[in-house]
């Protein structure tokens, strides 16, 4: 019992002490059995113990070393640049790259960049150049069409008969599906018109072109006819003061479109008639040759 | 405001490292003083005696140290989460070096010290160490530091527990068989007569 309490005392640390403090000879009888429990003999203890007190001498025989104040610095250094403001880190960096030590670094990707640049600038500007004006006329017509005073007290009728402008006729008849049959009939008669006007076609066949359309539309409303005797010679006006060539054919093909089977034979008939006299002319200009 | 300011040298080592994490680079200063002899010291006797590596090793540490004070836990005492850094580096240092070795063979005795007999008490130490230290290079690195820490940074059971993450009992055990073994190797300079040796020896 009593041995087992002294076992549970002593550990390989107390060991150390012991070997440090006396020899075997030394040891009392208990601290000598503790000892040979984990030792082999008397002669490891005095081994062990030579052991710990030259690696003592020696320890105290090594003066204490200081570091090379170039250490400190570096470290301190180091430590300061970690406290340094994030913003100035970055500052640095941009100053860095705005005043190179070595510019030559530089060139080669200065000029992959600039090639860039050009590339970017010169393909934007061809794409400008490239871009459809039909937006810009459709700008340009708005533009330069003058707006009329409006009547004083136009009823109903009139409003809905005669629009002022083409503009104004557009906008009225796309919308309004009650009056379709109408539109197509103004629209042939728009065609008629414009055809006679660019072909040359005698104004006694453009009215009897213009009653046949009329007889022919399938549906007329006690509004369209108004709108379809009148707005003709409005067209006409207008064409002749305002209306360029260009215009003109761009509002031709637009009311092409939008007309009956009928008008479209018309205007092709009218087209032919166009095509024909453009044939003669080269015809000429060739015999000339 | 100055009234209540304390000496940073009376500060405890946690202290003062909290101080270094909120940029206090008086408290970073005391610091790398307290510490900076007892680190030389344990990176020179953990690598080779080579006194330029060691100093190279300190720089390391603390510029570290300057660079991430958050990597610290306050939870650990500073002065062993510092050895266990430290015995990082040293474990990371072994490891390049043997692949160094494994490649070229010549960086092996370079490293390696031989010890010749020679006469004097003086000269009798000088050997010692070099002996020593031949046969701590010979051992474990977890060995060789726990016997480093233990004998010469004199740190105690519980502290290099830690430092390793360790039981104590582990450690003493690992602390006894270190020093069997080394006295076993080291016969030569047992103080005791040769005659008085081989008579206890064969009892």
């Amino acid at each position: 019992m009593n041995t087992m309490e002294r076992s549970e005392r002593y550990d390989p640390e107390d060991l150390e002490h012991l070997m440090l403090e006396r020899s075997f000879d030394e040891l009392l009888a208990e601290e000598r059995a503790y000892a040979l429990r984990h030792l082999a003999d008397r002669a490891e203890y005095e081994r062990m113990r030579a052991l710990l007190h030259h690696v003592r001498e020696d320890k105290r025989d090594h003066a204490p070393m200081d570091a090379d104040p170039a250490v400190r610095e570096h470290v301190l250094a180091a430590f300061r640049a970690q406290q340094q403001p994030q913003w100035r880190i970055w500052l640095n960096s941009v100053g860095g790259f705005l005043l190179p030590s070595r510019p030559s670094m530089y060139w080669r990707p200065a000029l992959a960049l600039g090639t860039v640049a050009v590339l970017i600038f010169a393909s934007l500007m061809t794409w400008n150049a490239m871009e459809p004006k039909g937006n810009k006329v459709l700008a340009e017509v708005k533009q330069e069409t003058p707006a009329e005073p409006a009547p004083a007290k136009p009823t109903l009728q009139d409003e809905q008969a005669e629009p002022a402008t083409l503009e104004e006729h557009n906008e009225q008849a796309v919308p309004r599906n009650a009056i379709t049959s109408t539109f197509s009939t103004n629209k042939q008669l728009e065609d008629v018109d414009a055809v006679a006007s660019a072909g040359g076609i005698a104004k006694d066949e453009r009215a009897g072109v213009a009653e046949k359309a009329k007889s022919e539309a399938p549906v007329t409303t006690a509004v369209a006819e108004p709108a379809a005797t009148g707005y003709a010679q409005r067209v006409e006006e207008e064409h002749a003061t305002v209306g360029s060539a260009d215009r003109k054919r761009q509002f031709k093909e637009a009311t092409v479109q939008a007309s009956s089977p009928m008008a479209m034979a018309d205007v092709a008939e009218t087209r032919t008639t166009q095509a024909y006299t453009e044939d003669d002319l080269l015809g000429l200009l060739r015999a000339a040759w | 405001m100055g009234l209540f300011r304390t000496d940073p040298l009376d500060l405890s080592d946690e202290r003062l490292m909290e101080l270094t994490v909120r940029g206090d680079e008086r408290a970073f200063t005391v610091l790398y003083d307290r510490y900076q002899r007892k680190l030389l010291s344990y990176f020179h006797r953990m690598l080779w005696n080579d006194r330029e590596r060691a100093e190279d090793f300190l720089q390391d540490l603390f510029t570290k140290i300057a660079q991430k004070p958050d990597s610290y836990n306050p939870e650990r005492p500073f002065r062993t989460w510092l050895y266990s850094v430290a015995n990082n580096m040293c474990k990371n240092e072994y490891r390049r070096m043997a692949t160094r070795t494994a490649a070229v063979p010549e960086l092996k005795a370079t490293n390696n010290h031989s010890v010749e007999a020679a006469g004097g008490i003086g000269v009798d130490r000088e050997r010692f160490s070099a002996k020593l230290e031949v046969e701590l290079d010979k051992l474990d690195p977890d060995h060789k530091a726990t016997f480093v820490m233990r004998h010469h940074e004199d740190m105690a059971i519980k502290e290099i527990a830690e430092v390793f993450g360790i039981s104590e009992g582990t450690v003493k055990s690992r602390l006894f068989y270190t020093v069997k073994k080394l006295a076993a190797s080291m016969p030569e300079f047992d103080p005791r007569p040769k005659q008085a040796v081989s008579t206890t020896g064969t009892r």
